[in-house]
């Protein structure tokens, strides 16, 4: 099928729109779908396949999800949140690629709520609690000490 | 439609251009597949969390948005949701397993396992980013008191779509820009505003030549959603400056004039009223409405409800019946004659 924009080249993304009170779709090419703002970032990218880590003989990796770096890029779509993890550096500079940046700036769990401070503070409380863990492990008792009572204030705080 | 006006009924500030203004933030639950990896157990299961908490109690917003399942919607009311732009054409696309909450003027709303498995939606007429980002943003905090957000604090919300990531928030206003789009200048414009992270795609009726454009921010990574609502706000400015300029030579010509005062007469008479053609009368009256061309003409709050209820799904669920092709036409003639003799007795 050709791309319904140009008429020239094949299509390869299709867009839903409402046509005469139906459901329809539009065809378009790469190209046409680019310029008009849609499209898959990752099959743009796939023209240069070693640029997306399709190293020959790369055992194929897995995420819990049961995606593989292959899925993504072929229907431009992540599996789970763990995948960006998993494949944290095939998308990195895919992400980097689409946004110019990497480094997330904006509002955070809870944020702008104030009875919302519990998930911001429940993951500084598992950080102080891990270090805790690992100070007493390490017979480090001077810095356990200090941060048992930062752990207690943290937990006082949340119950108010 | 029988609970008082909806949000699109309004016309807003700087309706001459602006015709509307949404807000879209897109949310994901911590430790579930993204939605094309999800099996029908994942889909229900995000579908009850997302039930319950909005029917939680202990929330401002317990009871406050109705929920239709998409599967038990028929094709027309699922097509004139979308028609309505409470919807988004791909979301109706496939109805199994999704479901959208409403609020009672449709102003907000939440899409459940589309593309993302939550998408926040505020809809405000006329230029209001900063009503549409706040009436989002204060529905994610809420909902974010009882659902987990997939988060990552290094790249911010994790969508499905890498474009989402971030702040997962995309604005976006629908231009009128009938003067741009005549002079050819509207590619020249695209392209400067896509330097700058920002998005001009056609609207709604495009091939129908309905001139509605839609602008929209790009970049959700790196950018913080005040930043991100700046930038559309001046930049969206800056258009409605240029297309306000082009219009005034536009509207000099006497070829441009007699095209807006034959599109008033086309929909103050016409019996049968093809889309096509109401579509592109339509843009031509509401430029001549901007412009203040007619002594006693529409005002834009008799124009903003007309568009969407012109629409075929529209039609018909409001004649409780499917309509052919040419009983449509009819009824559409009708309904925008009413509303616009209703205009004219008024002014009297």
């Amino acid at each position: 099928m050709l791309c319904q924009a140009c008429g020239k080249h094949p299509a390869v993304t299709h867009v839903k729109t409402i046509t005469n009170g139906e459901l329809a779709e539009f065809s378009l090419c790469a190209e046409c779908a680019r310029r008009m703002g849609y499209g898959n970032l990752f099959a743009e990218l796939g023209r240069s396949l070693g640029f997306l880590g399709f190293a020959p003989g790369l055992e194929e990796e897995r995420c819990r999800c049961g995606a593989a770096w292959e899925d993504i890029v072929r229907s431009g779509h992540v599996g789970c949140p763990e995948c960006y993890h998993t494949f944290y550096d095939r998308l990195l500079p895919v992400i980097q690629r689409i946004h110019g940046s990497v480094r997330h700036r904006g509002k955070t769990p809870g944020g702008n709520l104030p009875q919302a401070a519990e998930p911001a503070q429940k993951g500084l409380l598992l950080v102080k609690r891990q270090q805790l863990k690992e100070a007493i492990d390490a017979e480090n008792f001077e810095d356990a000490a200090a941060l048992r009572d930062e752990i207690r204030a943290l937990e006082a705080g949340k119950d108010e | 439609m029988s609970e008082g006006k909806k949000w699109y009924e309004y016309a807003g500030d700087d309706s001459d251009v602006i015709v509307n203004t949404r807000v879209n933030v897109a949310r994901n639950l911590a430790g579930t597949p993204f939605a094309h990896r999800m099996k029908a157990a994942d889909r229900k299961a995000v579908l009850s969390a997302v039930l319950e908490a909005a029917g939680d109690r202990r929330l401002s917003i317990a009871g406050q948005l109705r929920c239709s399942l998409m599967e038990e919607l028929t094709k027309t009311e699922a097509v004139a949701l979308a028609e309505r732009g409470v919807a988004s054409p791909e979301f109706i696309a496939k109805r199994e397993g999704r479901a959208l909450l409403c609020s009672g003027d449709e102003s907000l709303s939440v899409a459940v396992n589309g593309g993302e498995h939550l998408l926040i939606s505020a809809m405000r007429p006329g230029l209001d980013l900063d009503g549409a980002s706040n009436a989002a943003d204060h529905m994610e905090s809420i909902l974010s008191r009882v659902l987990e957000f997939a988060f990552d604090p290094e790249f911010g919300y994790l969508t499905e779509d890498p474009a989402n990531l971030g702040t997962g928030m995309h604005a976006e206003m629908t231009l009128h820009l009938p003067a741009l789009s005549r002079s050819g200048a509207l590619g020249r414009v695209a392209a400067g505003l896509s330097q700058l992270g920002l998005r001009l795609r056609e609207g709604v009726g495009a091939e129908a030549g309905a001139e509605l454009y839609r602008l929209s921010n790009r970049v959700t990574l790196g950018i913080s959603e005040q930043e991100a609502v700046f930038n559309l706000k001046s930049m969206s400015l800056q258009v409605v400056l240029q297309e306000r300029a082009a219009r005034k030579s536009l509207c000099g010509t006497i070829e441009c004039q007699d095209q807006i005062f034959r599109a008033y007469g086309i929909l103050k008479n016409a019996r049968l009223l093809p889309l096509n053609e109401f579509m592109q009368a339509f843009s031509n009256l509401r430029l001549g409405v901007a412009q203040q061309m007619f002594r006693e003409g529409p005002s834009m709050d008799v124009m903003a409800p007309m568009m969407a209820a012109a629409q075929p799904a529209n039609l018909m669920l409001r004649a409780g019946r499917a309509l052919s092709k040419a009983e449509q036409n009819a009824f559409r003639g009708k309904l925008v004659r009413a509303a616009l003799e209703g205009q004219e007795r008024k002014g009297e």
